[in-house]
């Protein structure tokens, strides 16, 4: 039986490696991964590249009616952080953008609590103006800063910042962000696991049925030793596709240490062995009870394609707490939360969600942990059973409902 | 001659439609035996269930002694009617999958071996779904037979062959039997059954219409021969 399951295995594995398409479902996340940060890296850069040159060619003209600019346009060009033109009134500047003189004209009302007016020639396509305004801004500020109080300075640029604090029953701080960034990161592993993989067990299991070989090889292995093996053979490969997925962004991390995003973000990650503990255990029941599923369903049915009809039923279960993450989460679990923690389809999100706020209490984890495990055996047992009693039906499935009651009122 | 099948009191229904309604019959150790019937007379649903792959309302079916199971001693070999093939995997894959299930010691050397015998040796690294239908054929053969099954169970084996596969079969089957497998053909070709089989059993009406050697079975019928013998027996229900 085990040298069955060891060959299922092994072919199983070694042919989908063989395949294109697996590597190129399996390298399709890291690898945009990979895409959108250097794309994301190369905008940044040339973006900022761009604002520095804009910044330094534009000119820009200004009428301050508030005069709070005077001292920097009354020195010498060298020492402005901007090439700033003065014009005595609005329409002097107006007319200047209109001959298209200067790129950027500002007009100070005298009453600050009425809005800056910024002008542009429309010819410059300048649709969003918002990086126009930062030179401006830039200037009142530091003007601002050096009249009023230091103390009030931030408040009046807008650059107030906040520092939030957890703390435990204790009065201990609790870096709460920090510890459930690991965790979550697991959980969108599993959700990428599920979203690769589930067309694939699909196809495993209806393969021998729909290219018509399961008679032949049921009669050199048992149907429990196949689907066993197929299952066994699917985990596997998850856990390539988790490797594949953590490598690149990994390295991602490691080799932009530097970067102060990065840094922050490293700075502020905070490991929590039971949290990560406590979702790796739910990732790989969850994704045993998946594979179940997609077993079961594949074993219904005749063709990969009607099982992906009916396993869509799975799947919305599986993503259902993704719609009710308000309930999700709130502090105190409400009665829908509970709902959504003991079902056995939408337990593992929720559990993980729930695992990586630290809002989940033991004895509910090891309730949901119980539930899931217990679902994905009886599911592999009718799997199993499903496989062995289905695996010569060519037929497509046709689910009979029978609407008419089986005794009839009249007598 | 040693039992190799033994079939008592046979009952298959499918809902309440009553498919096989008693039939008990036995094979011997290298013996041909056809199993003959219309269309829809259970002989393939009696395989299946013979083989543990659907499972029986009533009665008895032992392989060996014992009803079948894939970890069975006995080695079987079965080349089902519905049959086909892995498309995307090489010729060489496919043997060495299903040898290695099977328990053949080198499957790749005998795979290699079998090839060249059927002709198609340069086809060994090409995926199946490449090849044509009767190159097909001759790969759901090689891995039918590649364990040396003591029990070979053949359902319509020759349908959809060109002459040169039915007799590449024929051959095979012929080294079997001499190497005193148990063979069971399902067939509608009766000059095949003529010429191969030593016993016979003709199903009608989910019980056995006739069985017994095949010159026993015609002098029942007035020596007719087997041909006139099925359209005596199913008439216009072919």
């Amino acid at each position: 039986m085990k040298h069955h399951i060891k060959t299922v295995v092994s072919f199983e594995v070694m042919r989908q490696l063989k395949k294109p398409s697996f590597w190129i479902a399996l390298l399709i996340v890291p690898l945009l991964i990979l895409g959108i940060t250097a794309l994301s890296a190369f905008d940044s850069y040339n973006t900022t590249a761009a604002m520095a040159k804009t910044d330094l060619s534009q000119t820009f003209g200004i009428t301050d009616q508030t005069k709070l600019t005077a001292p920097i346009l009354a020195a010498k060009p060298k020492d402005q952080p901007f090439k700033l033109t003065t014009f005595a009134n609005k329409a002097a500047g107006i007319e200047a953008i209109k001959k298209q003189k200067i790129d950027v004209y500002y007009f100070v009302p005298a009453d600050l609590s009425k809005p800056i007016e910024l002008y542009t020639p429309a010819s410059n396509g300048s649709l969003i103006t918002t990086s126009l305004e930062a030179p401006l801004r830039s200037l009142l500020g530091s003007i601002a800063t050096q009249k009023i109080d230091p103390t009030y300075a931030a408040i009046l640029s807008g650059s107030l910042s906040f520092k939030s604090i957890n703390l435990d029953k204790d009065g201990k701080e609790v870096n709460l962000l920090g510890q459930a960034i690991l965790p979550f990161a697991v959980l969108a592993i599993f959700y990428i696991l599920i979203s690769v993989f589930g067309n694939r067990l699909l196809f495993a299991v209806t393969e021998e049925k729909e290219n018509r070989i399961s008679e032949m090889i049921l009669t050199a292995i048992s149907a429990r030793d196949l689907i066993v093996g197929k299952i066994i053979s699917m985990i596997l490969l998850g856990f390539l596709q988790i490797a594949v997925f953590i490598i690149p962004v990994v390295s991602i991390i490691v080799l932009n240490r530097a970067n102060p995003t990065i840094a922050y973000f490293l700075s502020i990650i905070e490991i929590n062995p039971v949290n990560i503990i406590t979702n790796l255990l739910l990732l790989i029941t969850s994704y045993i009870l998946f594979a179940s599923c997609s077993c079961l369903v594949g074993s219904l049915v005749s063709t990969a394609r009607e099982a992906s009809q009916y396993m869509a039923v799975s799947v919305i279960g599986m993503v259902l707490p993704f719609f009710f993450m308000s309930s999700i989460l709130a502090p105190t679990a409400s009665l829908l939360t509970y709902a959504l923690s003991f079902f056995p389809l939408s337990a593992p999100i929720t559990l993980m969600i729930r695992s990586a706020l630290g809002t989940l209490p033991l004895h509910e984890l090891l309730i949901g942990l119980s539930i899931i495990i217990i679902s994905a055996i009886i599911t592999l047992f009718f799997a199993v059973k499903s496989f062995q009693k289905n695996a010569i039906n060519f037929s497509p499935v046709h689910f009979r409902i029978n609407l008419r009651p089986k005794k009839s009122w009249k007598n | 001659m040693k039992q190799c099948i033994s079939i008592k009191n046979f009952q298959m229904k499918f809902g309440d439609k009553t498919v096989i309604k008693d039939l008990s019959f036995d094979v011997y150790r290298g013996e041909i035996f056809g199993l003959l019937g219309s269309n829809g007379s259970g002989k393939t649903t009696t395989i299946r269930t013979l083989l543990n792959l659907l499972p029986k309302t009533s009665g008895e079916l032992l392989i060996d002694g014992q009803p079948y199971h894939p970890s069975s001693k006995i080695k079987v070999g079965y080349l089902p009617e519905e049959r086909g093939l892995y498309k995307k995997e090489t010729v060489i894959d496919t043997f060495v999958y299903f040898g290695r299930l099977k328990g053949v010691k080198n499957p790749k050397a005998w795979a290699l071996k079998y090839l060249k015998k059927v002709g198609i040796e340069d086809k060994a690294n090409e995926k199946t779904e490449k090849l044509s239908t009767g190159q097909q054929q001759k790969v759901q053969l090689g891995i039918t037979i590649m364990d040396d099954p003591d029990l070979l169970i053949l359902d319509e084996p020759t349908k959809g062959f060109d002459p040169v596969n039915r007799k590449l079969l024929m051959d095979i089957i012929d080294q079997l039997h001499q190497k005193g497998t148990a063979i069971i053909m399902i067939t509608h070709y009766m000059d095949e059954v003529e010429r191969l089989c030593d016993r016979a059993i003709l199903l009608k009406d989910g019980v056995a219409h006739a069985y017994g050697k095949i010159s026993d079975i015609r002098k029942q019928f007035n020596n007719q021969t087997l041909d006139e013998i099925f359209v005596q027996v199913y008439g216009g229900n072919l």
